[in-house]
């Protein structure tokens, strides 16, 4: 129901910035496109209103149960983390803020000891390096250390 | 044989010596082991196309002669289109976009234990691909160049259709959701510069989606870092249940049980590949489908079907071959690396195309012999990393969620040097959560987001070479038989859908 609902509100936006756009054959296939996006996700929303009329709450609280089973507390923590890396990242640099993201995810997820989560970290963090720096010539984010 | 123009038998034994010389020189082999086992390794770096491989090494050739940079690039190409599908089957971290269709069965496999059955099934598979897309490359060329040729855009936004229709026909989970998930694959898909007007779409200001939105990070997002991110779900698997061996080759069970797959996914990767403007990603989408929808009575899709690896592994393989095709019988790339391979070729003083054989047939002729070799070199060392890529599984989970979420990162980065396509990549990792919670499947809306540039540009251009009409699906045969045929497909899986809920 939430992703319909996102739909909906992104086929509205969709349509009415092609209304915007100048020219009107660059608009015509996505305004297409977000209409019956737009149709359908009501569509799916009815059906969904009426399967749950028809008893079809039971079968939505099982599967939600399962699902949530699989997207815990420690997946908001990792996802967390991860938006935290990609921030720090441009100022510390690759290898530091990598090392520090590895270490940190061990150290929460593992309970890992903090000197075993760093060498593992770091040590990934610059094979990681070697690689992408090294052989294929990736200019990685160097940061306020370089 | 269309490549020999000559009229006696003396000029061919001349033929075939020289390109006997040219393959039994040791420097030939061993720039095509280097080659395939670079491309292995880049193929299976996520973020690291077989475009990127090839033109990362394209350099290291300007010392060699042509014969080994043949075997080098040829080598890179196959292994790089390999490659992909070992994080793939391993970590549900795609290497290639291609490789995406593999996760569906390969990475359930790899939970039950069985990895190393289901890459070695893999590179079984590639191998059968590869003998089918180059005995096609040998034999047929010309005549199915003269085929992908009548190909112009009503032809290639059916194409484009049916790829996209077949897989949402095939997707798991109800079917309006399916739809709704290929749509919104499609809208993405308008983000960027019009390719016809040239007008920026839905890009808020932001110079980096001017090219649209990079379908790597989004692969990458929504196939690794969902699975990252995601808990229990994905850590299913025990290290005692990782079962590595010596030597492993798949059962010969599996074998019995996938020919007919392999030949079937075969036939259509070379088609596909030979096609100017259709690459691997859809030959291996659309076989998956296509296996899928033959499944009988106890097959299992999605849940570790063996056919499902087979289907995916010989149309990408047939598909590298079915690529030459038009490269090497007209001169024509058909997609971004065989326009980079033209590019090294012509750097060699080579230019592809049918005056080729007439000018050099030795070359010509070395070039189909290394087309074949390469495969096998890429089999070979396929099957010899079988154990040692096992043998990673064999570390602790949480280290491999640390790595892969880290080697997503990077991989996203690495495209374009660009920390925006990491932001791209975990917002669809979140999106990728979002749509397995919401049972919308993800396989339509990767296609529809790799497809849907080419659906849109050909579909405009067709019906301006009919004066705006729509209807310029009428007056292309090719063309309305394959969207005829898109939609007796879909119409057949939703009655096989509607029956099995009954």
């Amino acid at each position: 129901m939430k992703i319909n609902i996102l739909l909906i509100a992104v086929s509205i936006l969709a349509i009415w910035l092609a209304g915007e756009f100048p020219v009107d054959e660059a608009a015509a296939f996505p305004s297409w496109v977000a209409w019956i996006i737009l149709i359908l996700s009501i569509l799916d929303i009815a059906i969904s209103a009426c399967k749950s009329g028809k008893g079809g709450l039971v079968e939505n609280k099982t599967s939600g149960s399962e699902i949530s089973d699989n997207f815990d507390a420690s997946s908001l923590i990792m996802a967390a983390m991860t938006a935290a890396y990609l921030l720090l990242m441009p100022f510390l640099g690759f290898i530091f803020s990598s090392g520090l993201f590895c270490a940190g995810v061990l150290r929460a997820q593992a309970r890992m000891g903090l000197l075993r989560a760093a060498a593992f970290g770091y040590g990934f963090s610059a094979f990681v390096y070697a690689i992408f720096a090294g052989v294929m010539n990736v200019a990685l984010p160097v940061g306020f250390f370089n | 044989m269309w490549l020999c123009p000559l009229d006696s038998l003396i000029d061919m034994e001349t033929v075939a010596g020289e390109i006997f010389a040219n393959v039994s020189v040791l420097g030939y082999w061993v720039s095509l082991l280097a080659g395939a086992f670079c491309g292995i390794f880049f193929g299976a770096v996520p973020g690291v196309s077989a475009t990127m491989a090839i033109a990362l090494l394209v350099p290291f050739t300007f010392g060699m002669d042509i014969v080994g940079s043949i075997a080098l690039l040829l080598g890179i190409f196959f292994g790089a289109i390999y490659g992909g599908s070992i994080p793939a089957i391993l970590f549900k971290t795609p290497g290639t976009p291609a490789s995406a269709a593999v996760i569906f069965d390969g990475y359930p496999l790899m939970r039950a234990g069985q990895a190393g059955r289901a890459l070695s099934l893999a590179s079984v598979s590639m191998l059968a691909g590869a003998a089918i897309g180059s005995a096609l490359l040998v034999f047929l060329a010309p005549q199915i160049s003269q085929i992908a040729l009548k190909f112009g855009p009503a032809e290639l936004f059916a194409m484009a259709s049916f790829g996209i229709i077949t897989i949402v026909a095939v997707s798991d989970g109800p079917l309006l959701k399916g739809i709704l998930s290929a749509l919104a694959g499609l809208l993405l898909s308008c983000i960027g510069m019009d390719p016809m007007s040239g007008y920026p779409r839905y890009i808020f200001g932001t110079a980096g989606l001017m090219e649209g939105l990079p379908f790597i990070p989004v692969l990458i997002g929504l196939f690794a870092v969902s699975g990252a991110l995601a808990g229990k779900s994905d850590s299913g698997i025990e290290k005692n249940d990782v079962k590595v061996r010596f030597c492993e080759l798949p059962p010969l069970s599996d074998l019995k049980k996938t020919w007919k797959t392999m030949f079937k996914s075969g036939i259509l990767g070379a088609f596909i590949g030979a096609t100017p403007g259709a690459g691997c990603d859809i030959a291996a989408f659309v076989s998956y489908g296509m296996a899928k929808h033959s499944a009988m009575q106890g097959d299992k899709f999605g849940s570790g079907e063996v056919k499902g690896v087979a289907a995916v592994e010989s149309a990408k393989a047939a598909c590298t071959s079915g690529t030459l095709i038009p490269l090497l019988s007209l001169g024509i790339p058909g997609d971004s690396v065989t326009a980079i391979l033209v590019g090294a070729l012509v750097l060699h003083g080579v230019q592809p195309g049918p005056l080729l054989f007439e000018n050099n047939p030795a070359l010509a002729g070395t070039i189909l012999a290394t087309v074949v070799f390469a495969h096998f070199a890429v089999f070979a060392l396929a099957l010899a990393s079988v154990r040692w890529s096992t043998l990673i599984l064999k570390l602790d989970e949480k280290y491999i969620k640390a790595g892969v979420l880290l080697l997503s990162i990077v991989g996203s980065y690495a495209l374009r040097n660009n920390m925006g396509d990491v932001w791209i990549a975990f917002v669809f990792g979140i999106v990728g959560i979002a749509m397995q919670k919401a049972k919308f499947p993800v396989a339509p809306f990767l296609l529809a987001l790799i497809l849907g540039q080419m659906a849109e540009v050909n579909f405009r251009r067709a019906a301006m070479l009919e004066d705006g009409s729509p209807l310029f699906i009428l007056n292309s045969p090719i063309a309305l038989g394959i969207l005829v045929a898109a939609f007796v497909f879909f119409a057949a899986a939703s009655f096989k859908r509607l029956r099995k809920r009954m």
